[in-house]
């Protein structure tokens, strides 16, 4: 009796092995489930457009996030084709997923809030016609300075080469938008990797590194709320939030070049659920919605009625509403290729 | 026979799921890496087919020993403080009685329930500039000025020697806790001073304990990036975030390949020195 028993336990224990097995190999879907798949940066749209989206059409959005642009390209091209219907991410991947196929040509008829969005802020360098993407929002990088403990006006990347701020400045965790930045400030393009460039942005940062205290990639907010850093070269929204906590802090666009993103929203071309996924981007150019997006991560919003609803706060402050100048001062990050590997080097011999 | 048959039933039902776990978590992915190794990068992450060795070549570059150089080196210093930390605490719970030796030894385990990335922010608020600790030595008038115990090499290593204390703790308590006190008696008895024999009796019969615990804290030190990300600002590279950056920034998957063999190439002598010094494997699972 007892043997038998030690029998059944160990055929179940097999059983549910294989059961575990095959059910991780298979991903069985429910045909009838509508769904969308969404691939986003974390802490970059509020569950509350979410549920309203699910609530007023029925599909069900599965959100996959990423905290680096590098992570989202590692997941996308680490999964089946098609596993992810929608993409929002930085702009200058969208020539290379054009080039690979990866999305397609929106279908623009069934795009009807596209006129809400800023024409000013369309036709960029990576996609001149709006062909493949539309933008979602703009990131800005700003330097905010806690007035409290710092009185210089730092309104330009020269300045914080300044020996009196060591160890005083917290920077972003972002090879690329450093580079773009640092050869801004050396009189170049942000996308020129030549070995001149290569060479002075070698000098710029060699001389700004003592002053950095913390790279932060995640939330380089924190070292300026808390009083760590008094300096802080991060994106607008992160500055922002800043700036709600710590009213001292003050923001300015370098005069050297503004650095400026946009991340694009795009549609996969195998994805299985493309229906699903223009609803999902209509959706968020609706002015309510937007303006429900900005309200809870306050990026720079290309959406002209979302600007109308958000009211005279947002409109008012540089880092929601870069003055003109700013926005004509600043860069597009380009697909720069292969080269990204001499940046990412520079970066490590600097760090090391 | 059949009974044969019965009892190999569940020996096969209790090894497979391990062993099927082992191949496919842990020894296909591994051959993957070696594979990918000797490949050419793909311009946005992948790979390109084809056989090359530039990816080892690669890793001459200066760049690149210097980072490993001094990554090798900040390994050393955390295993010989945690060494000298987990010394003396081992030898003081040897010789409690068994509840205390069970509660004081909890008291290590404990801190694994909790998340290392959660920990590793408690001690990023004890540890800052405007923080507990560095508030208390200016209260009482010891500093004047804040030190700078996170985001700098100092945090990194206190990181890295908080993470891995356990692992350190754990063989070296039990090689410790095996020692016959009755020889430490005789020599005392024979007139040997209590330094003497702790030089000649108690650290060579707890060197198996000793070589387990530096080997768990060298090798894992060389890899855990985050705890350098976190408590170093990014500022301080181990080879982990090397191999990072590799995949993640510059997507080079094979360079970042090469240099994951080449750390576990060094984690494989270590094993292998570890071995030919005496060493035995079960000592490196703990208790």
């Amino acid at each position: 009796m007892k043997k038998m028993w030690k029998r059944i336990v160990s055929l179940v224990i097999l059983a549910n092995c294989a059961i575990a097995l095959l059910a991780g190999c298979g991903g069985a879907q429910d045909a009838s489930k509508e769904e969308v798949n969404l691939m986003i940066w974390t802490e970059y749209i509020p569950d509350s457009v979410i549920e309203g989206f699910e609530k007023e059409t029925g599909v069900v959005v599965n959100m996959t996030t990423y905290a680096s642009p590098d992570e989202m390209l590692a997941k996308l091209k680490s999964s089946k084709e098609g596993t992810y219907d929608m993409i929002i991410c930085p702009e200058n991947y969208v020539p290379i997923f054009s080039g690979d196929g990866t999305i397609e040509e929106l279908d623009k008829s069934k795009l009807s809030n596209m006129e809400n969005l800023d024409p000013s802020l369309l036709g960029r360098e990576n996609d001149p016609e709006n062909t493949f993407s539309l933008p979602y929002m703009f990131a800005t990088a700003v330097i905010a300075v806690d007035t409290d403990v710092i009185s210089e006006e730092i309104d330009s990347y020269d300045k914080l080469l300044n020996e009196a701020y060591k160890d005083q400045i917290v920077a972003i965790e972002d090879s690329r938008a450093m580079y773009a930045m640092a050869a801004m400030a050396k009189g170049f393009d942000a996308n020129d990797t030549s070995d001149e460039a290569l060479a002075a942005v070698e000098d710029y940062w060699s001389k700004l590194f003592p002053n950095i205290h913390v790279f932060d990639g995640t939330s380089p907010k924190t070292e300026m709320i808390n009083g760590e850093c008094p300096i802080g070269l991060m994106y607008g929204a992160e500055a922002l939030l800043a700036q709600k906590e710590v009213p001292s802090i003050k923001c300015y666009y370098p005069k050297e070049g503004t650095y400026m993103g946009a991340d694009a929203m795009m549609i996969t071309s195998a994805s299985g659920n493309k229906e699903n996924a223009y609803t999902l981007m209509n959706y968020i150019m609706d002015g309510d919605v937007s303006a429900a997006i900005s309200a809870e991560f306050p990026y720079v919003n290309p959406n002209l009625k979302a600007l109308n609803v958000l009211g005279s706060d947002y409109a008012d402050n540089i880092l929601t509403n870069p003055p003109t100048e700013a926005k004509e001062n600043s860069c597009t990050l380009k697909d720069i290729g292969d080269e990204t590997s001499k940046i990412v080097n520079l970066w490590t011999k600097l760090k090391g | 026979m059949k009974k044969k048959f019965k009892s190999n039933l569940a020996k096969f039902a209790m090894i497979t799921p391990i062993s099927l776990w082992m191949y496919i978590m842990v020894a296909l992915p591994f051959l993957y890496i070696i594979l990918i190794s000797f490949m050419h990068p793909g311009t946005y992450g992948g790979v390109e087919l084809g056989v090359t060795l530039d990816n080892y070549k690669e890793l001459l570059n200066p760049l690149y020993l210097v980072t490993f150089g001094r990554s090798i080196v900040m390994s050393t210093a955390v295993t010989c403080v945690c060494l000298l930390l987990a010394y003396p605490f081992c030898y003081f719970v040897a010789k409690k009685n068994d509840i205390q030796k069970k509660i004081l030894m909890s008291c290590i385990m404990i801190t694994f329930c909790v998340s290392m990335i959660i920990r590793l922010f408690m001690w990023i608020n004890l540890l800052r500039s405007e923080g507990a600790v560095n508030h208390f030595f200016i209260n009482i008038g010891w500093i004047q000025v804040p030190l700078k115990l996170v985001y700098s090499n100092m945090g990194a290593m206190i990181g890295l020697i908080y993470m891995l204390l356990p692992f350190m703790i754990l063989p070296l308590f039990n090689s410790i806790e095996k020692i016959d006190y009755t020889i430490l008696e005789a020599a005392c008895d024979l007139g040997a001073k209590p330094f003497q024999s702790f030089i000649n009796i108690t650290i060579p019969l707890t060197k198996p304990g000793i070589f387990a615990g530096s080997v768990m804290v060298f090798i894992p030190s060389m890899g855990l990036y985050f705890v350098t990300d976190l408590m170093g600002g990014s500022k301080t590279l181990v080879i982990g975030n090397l191999i990072k950056n590799q995949f993640i920034t510059a997507r080079n998957w094979p360079l970042g390949a090469a240099m994951s063999v080449i750390l576990m190439l060094i984690t494989y002598l270590l094993l292998k020195a570890y071995q030919m010094a005496g060493g035995s494997m079960d000592d490196l699972s703990g208790m």
